[in-house]
């Protein structure tokens, strides 16, 4: 702890001072922000200023694809769905930190609802915090835009620490039907222990489509990799054969030629 | 004892704090860690303070137009949100608090038409000559006003924004038709952006009505609900704390050691 150090003594006295003096309606340049303590502290610290908190929204009606009952396949319909309703709430999320001047989006979740307005209609959300850094620079990708990454703060602290940049958030998404067995296989299967292959090869195809797609956008951006992936199925509400798989990261560029990180210091914690 | 008129405090809640006058008893809800951050801020705990408020929601009559409604449900959410904060504010204030900390708000629906308000936190007194003048209240805990503080940062109040809209669109039906394919639904989409929008923006101006350069938000809720399959109605809420800066320069001169813990998870 820091409070023997004789200048941590005058925090609360200066605190308690700022508060005494606070007059409302002062002008300040204001901001608002969907962090963490933790996490505002450290973006900080990384040299960001947090703007606001944006967002963007979409309520979309997802359509109506009906897969072969016994073949593998995307269903392209609903794969445009996912994309395009994650597109509409991520591009205004962009444009509120535009207006806010930002550099960059950081901490964003993206999240789907489904309402209860109708079982095909689902809540898009796109959600972080807009920031700006204090010393001007190339921040922005090279679309112009500001970059956007779902890392957390501790992680943002981290890259940038280790001398990268995001550049944008990269995502795949594909919607795949699974085929059913056919009743000749599963009657010869019956009580044997035995792979599926049609299953496993979707599986591996849905999969993959989703991570090159992903990949792809990540190329698009000139990024040097992707971090912290996630490859996700979610069902949704589209029964047991039909499942999303979604991939999603943040890419990045390096900032210099050197990644090295101080070597963490090795703690014992007192809890679990 | 006397019926009470519904302003000040309860006698209860009165004779409570007239009590504590008396004995100096203290208490407080603040976890471990929340109570040693509390005394890294320069805090110590005085005692739990709640704040409480049971509402009757008003009748629009049956064939009320759905943004009459709205504005009436958001006016309570608004006004409970308030009552409750304010009633926690002045028990800490009796009790010669500076602030309070790990302010919880429950909204509990009693019955169709009721709902409480309670806010409980735990209230706190700075070890320093200077007051602060007013009551700060924050949402946060001791462990995160403590790492706040020495960051140069200081809570200043919790602030709440409430906003409700309904919206009309005969078009809804059509896009909401399950032949209708991969489309955007108007109207819905309308009201959330209009609603966490006008939340934002209340919020924001509570956090400059008091003074404070900016505000971190703790909880974003959104309720939404349809009206007869041409119009929806939404209401959001954002809480979170206001927060201003003490420490001068640019940098905050927090002296926070960062581990990487290396176990598991």
């Amino acid at each position: 702890m820091t409070t023997a150090d004789p200048a941590a003594q005058h925090i609360p006295e200066d605190a308690m001072r700022r508060l005494a003096e606070m007059r409302p309606g002062q002008k300040t340049s204001l901001f608002t922000s969907d962090l963490s303590v933790n996490e505002f502290l450290l973006v900080r610290e990384a040299g960001f200023r947090p703007l606001g908190l944006v967002l963007g929204s979409s309520i979309y009606h997802v359509g109506f694809q009906m897969g072969r009952w016994s073949k593998n396949q995307e269903l392209d319909r609903l794969s445009q769905a996912m994309y395009h309703a994650r597109e509409l709430a991520m591009s205004r999320m962009e444009a509120e930190a535009d207006v806010l001047g930002a550099d960059g989006i950081v901490a964003v979740r993206l999240e789907i609802e489904f309402k209860e307005f109708g079982s095909d209609l689902a809540e898009f959300i796109a959600v972080g915090t807009a920031v700006k850094a204090d010393e001007p620079g190339e921040w922005r990708n090279n679309t112009g835009k500001p970059f956007t990454s779902d890392l957390s703060g501790q992680d943002f602290w981290t890259l940038v620490q280790a001398g990268y940049a995001p550049l944008g958030m990269v995502m795949g998404t594909c919607v795949y039907h699974i085929a059913h067995q056919r009743f000749r296989q599963m009657m010869g299967n019956i009580g044997q222990n035995v792979e599926i292959p049609q299953y496993t090869e979707a599986l591996y195809d849905a999969r993959e489509l989703a991570m090159s797609r992903m990949q792809t956008e990540a190329e698009q951006l000139e990024a040097e990799g992707i971090v912290g992936v996630q490859l996700l199925s979610l069902p949704h509400r589209w029964g047991g054969h039909t499942t999303e798989f979604f991939a999603i990261g943040t890419a990045v560029k390096p900032l210099r030629a050197d990644h090295h990180i101080a070597k963490p210091q090795l703690v014992l914690p007192l809890t679990d | 004892m006397p019926e009470w008129d519904g302003r000040g405090l309860p006698p209860v809640a009165r004779a409570r704090v007239e009590r504590y006058a008396s004995s100096g008893l203290k208490t407080s809800l603040l976890t471990v860690p929340g109570a040693v951050g509390a005394e890294v801020a320069g805090f110590t705990a005085v005692g739990e303070v709640m704040g409480c408020v049971v509402q009757q929601v008003g009748w629009t009559g049956p064939g009320a137009w759905a943004a009459d409604q709205v504005k009436l449900l958001s006016g309570m959410l608004r006004q409970g949100y308030a009552t409750a904060l304010d009633r926690l504010g002045q028990e800490a204030t009796a009790l010669g608090a500076d602030g309070v900390l790990g302010i919880k708000v429950t909204v509990t629906a009693l019955d169709d038409v009721m709902q409480e308000f309670t806010a409980l936190g735990t209230a706190v007194r700075a070890e320093t000559d200077q007051r602060p003048g007013r009551l700060f209240t924050t949402e946060l805990p001791g462990q995160d006003v403590g790492k706040l503080m020495q960051a140069g940062w200081v809570p200043v109040r919790m602030a709440v924004g409430v906003a409700g809209r309904a919206h009309f669109d005969y078009n809804m039906q059509y896009q909401v038709n399950p032949l209708a394919g991969n489309t955007e639904v108007d109207a819905p989409t309308k009201v959330v952006t209009e609603v966490r929008g006008a939340a934002r923006a209340e919020f924001a101006r509570a956090i400059r009505d008091c003074g404070a350069d900016g505000g971190i938000v703790s909880g974003m809720t959104l309720r939404t609900w349809p009206v007869q399959e041409v119009a929806v109605a939404g209401i959001a809420t954002v809480t979170g704390t206001a927060i201003a800066r003490f420490h001068e320069g640019r940098a905050a001169p927090t002296s926070a050691l960062k581990i990487l813990p290396l176990n598991r998870s």
